[in-house]
This record gives C-alpha cells, structure tokens and sequence, in this order.
C-alpha cells in the first residue's frame, strides 16, 4: 500500500513539475487513439485514414483546448460518412447539430466526456463510464455521456454495415438511432447509474466512494441483465460480468487516485459560537507520508520496552493527533476561532460544561495541529 | 521598490480575468432579465433547428420502413403531434435554460463582487500613493 501511494505522490509531482509537457502529450495520445480507433471502424476516406494525418491533427489538437479535439473527431466522422453516402453524413450531422446546439453551446467544460465514453466502449470497458462520470463529475456530465453512447452506436451500425456489405445503409443506420432496443437500454442504464453513484458519493456514510462505486456497478449489472432478457436483446452474460468486474476495478482506482480516507482515524469534535452548535466530523486523507508515520510508530511499539516510554508529545500529554491533512488551514482556523470564543466566554462553559470542556479539547488539538505545542 | 501588496492584488485580477472573468464581465452588462430573455431566445433558435434536424431524421426513418403506410397518414394529425412534441420540447429546455441563466448570473455576480473589490483597494492604493 505504502508503495502504491509513494508511486501516486511521485506521479501528482511529476505532473505538478511538467504540467506544460504532460497535458500536451496526454492530449495527443488520447488524439491518436481516437482517430486510429475512428478509422479502424469507418475509416473510408482515404486522406483521413493517412497515418501522418492524423499524427499531424493529434498533434494540433494537443495544443489547443480539448473540446477542439471533440469537434475534430466529429468532423473526421462526418468525412467518412460522406464518402460512403451523402445522406448518411446528413443523418450524422443531424445527431452532432441537436448536441451541439443543445447541450455543448452551453458549455464546453465536461464536453470530453463525450469522446470518453466512445473510447471507453471501444476499449472494452464501457461499464466504466457511469461509474467514472458519478465519482468525478457534476450530474450535468451525464448528458455528454449519454450523447457518447448513442454516437457509439451510430459509428458501431455503420462499421457492421461496411464490414457486412449491407446495401441499405441508411435505412440501418436509421434503425440503430430510433428504435435501437440495446442502445435505448444502455443510455438510460448508464444515465440512472450514474446518478445513483453520484448521489451515493456525496451520502454521509463511511466508505460512501467504495460504495458508490459497487452500488452502480451491481444496479448496471442487473438492470441490463434483465432489460435485456424482457427487451430481448442480445447480450453477453461473461461479457456483462467481466465489464461489470473491470469498472469496479477502475472505480477503485479512480478512489484510490483521487480520495481515499481513512475511516479508522476518524475525529469527531463538537464546539459551539454565538450562533451555531458544530458537530465536526474529519476523516483524514491516506497518504504514504502517514503510513509511514503509523509504520515508524508501530516498529518503535514492538522495538523494546525501553523504547515504548519515549513517546511522541501528543501521546504523552493525553492527546490524540490530529493528522495535518485532515483539515484545511482554514478550516482549522475556523475551529480555532470557534473553541476560542467557547473557552474565553465562561458563561458558555458554566452553562455547558461538557460543551466547554469539549470546545477546550478542540482548541488544544488545534493547537497541536497548528504546531504550537503546550508542552513545548 | 516593488509594491508586494499591490502585486498581489494585480496578480489576483489578472488570474480572474484570464479563467472566468472576460465571460462574466461581458454577462455583466446586461442586465438580469434582458440576460435571461437572451438565453431563451437563443433556447429557442437551436430547439427549433434541432428539432427540425430530429424530425428530418424521423420522417427519413418512417419512409424506409412504410412508405405507403405514409401515404394514408392523416396529413392534420401528424402535424398536431409534430406540434404538441415541439411545445413540449420548447417548454421543458426553456425552463431548464431559465434556472440555468438565472443560476449562472447569480454566481457570476457573486464572483464579480470579489474582482471589483480586488480593483477598488488596487485603486485606493494607487490614490494613497499618488
């Protein structure tokens, strides 16, 4: 574990380091496989399938906001469907024009995940996708998502049509946007999932992201299963259950990347100000300069007896420590002001004298927190 | 010698205006409701563009499947429908466009309130100085 987290400082300071470098270069990777993933599919131009024009795109596109990167993979998209039919490049500019118009004119700020999603499906994750929008984003990221998927579907029908040499492409085209059962089924799964990991996420329950994420990995898991057995779609029930597997896995590593807490250190305080009774609950963050802390502590427990009485400050005066990260400063000064103002008024504290004897607590771990120590 | 407190109070601007601050400043001249009304007009162009690209797609679809079956639908009943859906549409994005704009303005002032007094103690230093 300690090494895992040692690994996530190194890589958030490397990218802290060369932000300017490492954008940029992710930008182009996702740009390539985005556009060789486009072409293997329903690459019919044949300018846009030059592999030196789309490294040249990926990389213009590297260097600009990534909502260019969507409107370019848009246009690709259209240039195929052009050459294989002119009415077939109207149908798919009819679904890009009511995703522009409106939702992406709104705002351009979850607008990736739009091209997210089609990568995740053709990556052979796509059960990723809700679980990833409901742990990261906004609720209004669920429309670009569910765009995603329908624009899967439609690039899906018109490779299954080129590779099967179906004559009426437009006519399945069609199908595959209006009264496509499976795609119908998939949108409103992964817009329902969704939500619930998003609304799970922000619960005031312990492990609420382990849970948001298993939550939205079992509801896509059954409601899919049984959609697709009324709706009698065809569906894979290993593919279903190894999707189902790899999106808890990558939700875990999104936790692991982006929050994970430490439940077993939990502080709760209580305090009060002139208009406000506080119950503070703060879960401190994991990180490997902690671990290491709890590892070092608990080698010099198990050292010697002679070394157990030499204890670190805080646990010879009584206290418990209050790990640095578990507050912001200014939630710590906060606290400060609030424990001051409870401790200086001793009306307040003959009145409550539990509240009093609590706020003096809090003040003394806030101290210790800030780095003014008692004793010391 | 450099100002430290008047670099800071610079930098701090500089930095708003350059993420947020050039759209909220432009939302800024106008006033609430004539924003308001602006967003839902505008609502109102792309709902009817898309939705007349959705039953272009829609009415390509029912060609294919049955033509002739087109042929005897009762020209007046499918235009009332068109219609009830496009009101119903037109409805259900403008309202949501409506809370939207009016959420957006109310941030945008609030985070506005910061930048000006950013820019009046700026100004009161350059006053106090000269």
């Amino acid at each position: 574990m300690t090494g895992l987290l040692e690994l996530r400082e190194k890589i958030k300071y490397f990218y802290y380091r060369n932000e300017p470098y490492v954008t940029p270069a992710l930008r182009f990777v996702v740009g390539l496989i985005t556009f060789i993933a486009l072409n293997s599919k329903i690459g019919s131009m044949a300018i846009l399938n030059n592999f030196l024009v789309v490294v040249f795109v990926s990389a213009i596109c590297a260097f600009l906001p990534i909502w260019v990167l969507v409107t370019v993979a848009s246009v690709f998209s259209l240039g195929h469907m052009f050459s294989l039919s002119m009415e077939l490049a109207l149908i798919g500019l009819a679904v890009y024009l009511i995703m522009y118009l409106l939702y992406f004119r709104l705002g351009k700020k979850d607008v990736h995940w739009c091209l997210l999603t089609v990568l995740m499906f053709s990556l052979g994750v796509p059960y990723l996708a809700p679980i990833a929008v409901g742990l990261l984003c906004d609720p209004v990221t669920i429309i670009p998502m569910a765009f995603g998927v329908i624009i899967y579907y439609l690039l899906q029908t018109i490779g299954a049509c080129i590779e099967n040499g179906v004559e009426d492409m437009l006519q399945a085209t069609m199908q595959s946007i209006l009264s496509n059962q499976a795609m119908i089924l998939v949108v409103v799964t992964f817009v329902l999932s969704a939500g619930l990991v998003y609304v799970v996420r922000r619960l005031y329950i312990e492990n609420a992201w382990k849970m948001a994420v298993l939550s939205g990995a079992a509801f896509q898991f059954l409601v899919i299963l049984i959609g697709g057995l009324i709706m009698k779609t065809e569906i894979s029930i290993i593919g279903l259950l190894l999707g189902t597997v790899l999106a808890v896995a990558g939700g875990f590593v999104i936790e692991f990347c982006r929050l994970l807490l430490d439940y077993r250190r939990t502080e709760e305080v209580q305090y009060e100000d002139d208009e406000y009774y506080y119950y503070v609950k703060a879960v401190p963050k994991v990180t490997a300069q902690v671990l290491a802390d709890e590892g070092r502590r608990a080698g010099a427990g198990r050292r010697s007896p002679a070394s157990a009485g030499r204890m670190p400050a805080h646990s010879r005066t009584g206290q418990r420590r209050v790990p640095v990260q578990s507050r912001t400063s200014a939630q710590g000064r906060r606290s400060m002001e609030g424990a001051e103002r409870a401790v200086q008024r001793p009306g307040t504290m003959s009145r409550t004298a539990g509240t009093g004897r609590t706020a003096e607590r809090s003040y003394r771990r806030t101290q210790v927190t800030s780095g003014v120590d008692n004793e010391s | 010698m450099l100002d430290r407190e008047k670099v800071v109070l610079m930098t701090r601007m500089a930095m708003y205006e350059k993420n947020e601050g050039d759209k909220n400043i432009k939302i800024y001249g106008y006033y609430r409701n004539d924003f308001i009304t602006m967003e839902l007009l505008k609502a109102f162009v792309c709902v009817t563009i898309s939705f007349v690209a959705g039953c272009g797609l829609y009415f390509l679809y029912l060609l294919g499947e049955s033509g002739p079956a087109l042929q005897n639908m009762d020209f007046w009943v499918l235009l009332k429908n068109v219609l009830i859906y496009y009101v119903i549409t037109l409805i259900g994005y403008g309202l949501a466009i409506y809370f939207a704009s009016k959420t957006r303005y109310a941030k945008m002032k609030h985070s506005l309130r910061g930048y000006y007094e950013d820019m009046k103690a700026y100004c009161a230093r350059m006053t106090h100085k000269a």
